[in-house]
C-alpha cells in the first residue's frame, strides 16, 4: 500500500510555519505532537511543501469502544474487562493557506485507508474520529461517518467492502 | 435564579475568602460560583470524550451490527488519494514544486 503522507520526524519536517484556522490543530502539531509520538501515544502523519514545511496532519492512535456495545452476533461470550478495538482518527488538520484543494479529503482517505491497512494485522472493528466543531462534523458525515448520540466520537465499520480498497 | 447552600470549617471559609480578594471577586458567592463553572466545563469536556452513554452503546451496537456505513463520496476520496500518490504530486509526503505553483 503507498501513502500520501509520511511519518513525522522532527528532524526532517517543519512545523513552525503550520497555521491550521482552528487554533487548538495549530497548537497540538507545534507543543504535543513530537512528544506524543515520541512517546508512542499516537503517530503523526504529514504532507509538507518542497521546502519541508508541513501543509497538513493526521494522527492515529489505538483505541476502544465499551464492549457491551457489541451485537451478539459478533461476540458469542464477550470476555469481561475487555473492549472492543478501534483505530482513533484524533486530529487532522490542514494549513489554512492549502484549504479548498482537496487535501483535507485526501488526508482522511490517507488515514482510513491506513487504519484499514492495520486491521489486517490487529483486530480491528471501527475506525473512529473526533470531530472539532460542527463543521468538522459534517465533514465527516459526508463521507457516512455516524454520530452517537452524548459522545463526541463518530465511527464507522470497517467491513469487507472497505478492505476492498486496499491495494 | 437558584441558591446552593452549604456548611464549611472556619479556616476553609478564611481560606477561600482570602483568595477570592486576591482574585478580585467581590463576594465569596462569585469567586465560588466562578471557579465550580470552570471546573465543571473542564471535567465535562475531559469526561466526556471517555464516557459512553446507555444511548451511545446503543447507537454503536447498530452500526457494528449492519454493513458499514463508507459511502460512495469515501470512495471517491479513496480514488483521490490513489491518484495524488500515483501521480507523484506527493513524493514521501512531500508536495513535488515543479508542476503546481501559486
Amino acid at each position: 500500500m503507498k501513502y500520501l503522507t509520511t511519518e513525522y520526524d522532527k528532524k526532517l519536517h517543519k512545523k513552525n510555519n503550520f497555521l491550521c484556522s482552528k487554533e487548538p490543530l495549530t497548537i497540538y502539531l507545534q507543543n504535543y505532537a513530537g512528544q506524543d509520538s515520541k512517546r508512542n501515544l499516537v503517530k503523526v502523519y504529514v504532507i509538507t511543501n518542497a521546502n519541508s514545511e508541513i501543509i497538513g496532519y493526521y494522527t492515529l492512535t489505538a483505541s476502544s469502544l465499551p464492549i457491551d456495545a457489541i451485537p451478539n452476533e459478533l461476540l458469542k461470550r464477550p470476555p469481561k474487562g475487555y473492549t472492543y478495538p478501534c483505530i482513533l482518527i484524533g486530529r487532522l488538520a490542514i494549513h489554512s493557506k492549502e484549504e479548498g484543494k482537496g487535501y483535507g479529503t485526501a488526508l482522511l482517505a490517507d488515514a482510513v485507508l491506513r487504519s484499514i491497512e492495520a486491521s489486517t494485522i490487529i483486530g480491528t472493528a471501527a475506525i473512529s474520529v473526533l470531530p472539532i466543531d460542527k463543521n468538522a462534523k459534517k465533514f465527516y458525515d459526508q463521507f457516512g461517518f455516524v454520530e452517537l448520540v452524548d459522545n463526541p466520537h463518530m465511527i464507522m465499520k470497517i467491513d469487507e467492502k472497505l478492505l476492498g480498497k486496499l491495494r | 435564579m437558584a441558591r446552593f447552600d452549604t456548611k464549611l470549617s472556619d479556616e476553609h471559609k478564611s481560606l477561600i475568602e482570602e483568595a477570592a480578594m486576591l482574585k478580585g471577586f467581590k463576594t465569596l458567592s462569585d469567586y465560588v460560583v466562578s471557579t465550580m463553572v470552570n471546573d465543571a466545563v473542564n471535567t465535562i469536556t475531559n469526561t466526556r470524550e471517555l464516557y459512553y452513554s446507555r444511548a451511545d452503546r446503543s447507537k454503536i451496537m447498530e452500526v457494528l451490527s449492519k454493513p458499514s456505513t463508507a459511502n460512495d463520496k469515501l470512495f471517491n476520496a479513496i480514488d483521490l488519494q490513489k491518484k495524488l500518490v500515483d501521480s507523484e504530486i506527493f513524493n514521501n509526503g512531500i508536495r513535488q514544486e515543479t508542476s503546481q505553483e501559486e
